[in-house]
């Protein structure tokens, strides 16, 4: 609000007439140009500062950051290179694919993996950091298919498919391990059910697991073998709908 | 039977392939798990009952609270009523993000009503900024 009336101003001492200094309110250009606030963040990154060419005389500084990726799609970038990552974990060091722009290490510093839960040698791979998001809208119309369910503040849906996101992690990776236990490569869903069965917090979901037979029938249990592999990687086809916060 | 996409409560679920993508970045081909379809749509319809849980929860604590709107607040109590506590700190951490966001927004609305300029006035630099940039925009980045 009243900052620019906080900006030091050295006393002008040079002329008896008081001159108006004009703090010259406009906000920096970038700062319009985008709503994220990581963009304002990825402008400050002092890779930026240190990055200037010794040499290049006229206004380098403007230089990097008209050929540097906007954020968005850096990100997409990173998280489908992180998700090839997973894919072929034998891959030695983390990514560095020729570099179409110099300023790669930036979006790294942007962007780090924000749990390491286990030490791991590919920072993209951090375990379990989910990128993909729910959208915000489906999230929020299932919330309000609820009759008894109102208004709802704009945060609220982001703050539950944030809880659905660690929900979900806390399900897949408790039914992964009831498969382990029985030997398993197959995670399906008799071993979810008893991962659910087994957690008082989820006695909610009771009513869903009872309608799961305890044996799987062997209708699904072969074919799905290969089949739901190659489904994984079909349907990741239509990238995820690109999620306005708003 | 699981894989009709088009039934009629389609959009009151979640999107398969979303949720297939995070399983996937959950449990990713290198851990030598794969998770089965029925598994996974067993795990849809948990989501949404969580979904479901959560927002009745949450809206029963607004409800008390005299409240017309649920607020974040109340998903975190009823996340904490319902035994899902750990999750606190992330989603704060989330709403706290979002609420970043929307205030570099508001500034920005602020900075233009303090600008001093009537409505005309900021009106007529519109116009002006719209022609210079549809100007840029025929000339074109080569």
């Amino acid at each position: 609000m009243t900052e620019d009336n906080y900006r030091p101003i050295s006393p002008d001492l040079s002329s008896p007439f008081p001159s108006n200094p004009n703090p010259n309110p406009i906000p920096p250009p970038h700062a319009s140009s985008s709503p994220l606030t990581h963009r304002a963040s990825y402008d400050d990154s002092p890779f930026f500062n240190a990055y200037q060419r010794p040499g290049s005389g006229s206004g380098p500084s403007r230089v990097p950051q008209q050929y540097v990726p906007p954020f968005q799609p850096g990100f997409d970038d990173m998280a489908r290179r992180s998700s090839r990552l997973l894919q072929h974990d034998d891959a030695p060091a983390p990514l560095l694919e020729p570099q179409l722009y110099t300023e790669a290490p930036p979006v790294m510093a942007v962007a780090p993996p924000m749990e390491m839960e286990e030490p791991m040698p590919a920072p993209p791979a951090a375990p379990i950091e989910v990128k993909t998001k729910f959208p915000v809208a489906r999230i929020k119309r299932i919330m309000q298919a609820d009759e008894d369910v109102g208004k709802v503040a704009q945060v609220t849906p982001i703050a539950v498919s944030k809880a659905l996101e660690l929900f979900m992690i806390s399900l897949v990776t408790k039914a992964a391990q009831e498969a382990k236990d029985r030997n398993s490569k197959r995670v399906t869903a008799s071993h979810l059910k008893h991962a659910v069965a087994k957690d008082e917090v989820l006695d909610f979901l009771a009513d869903i697991i009872a309608k799961v037979p305890d044996q799987p029938a062997g209708r699904k249990h072969e074919d799905g073998e290969g089949s739901d592999q190659n489904e994984g990687r079909r349907k990741r086809g239509p990238r995820k709908p690109k999620e306005e916060s708003d | 039977m699981s894989d009709r996409e088009f039934n009629s409560n389609d959009d009151l679920s979640l999107p398969k392939a979303t949720v297939q993508k995070i399983i996937t970045e959950i449990l990713p081909p290198s851990s030598g798990q794969t998770f089965s379809k029925d598994a996974r749509d067993l795990l849809m319809e948990c989501c949404v009952e969580f979904i479901t849980l959560i927002s009745s929860e949450a809206n029963e604590i607004s409800e008390k609270e005299a409240k017309k709107t649920i607020a974040c607040e109340h998903v975190e109590k009823a996340l904490k009523e319902l035994g899902f506590a750990d999750y606190v700190p992330d989603i704060l951490a989330v709403a706290e993000d979002h609420k970043e966001q929307l205030k570099s927004r508001e500034k920005k609305q602020s900075k233009m009503e303090q600008s001093g300029l009537s409505e005309e006035e900021l009106l007529r630099q519109q116009q002006e900024l719209f022609r210079s940039a549809t100007e840029k925009y025929n000339q074109g980045p080569e």
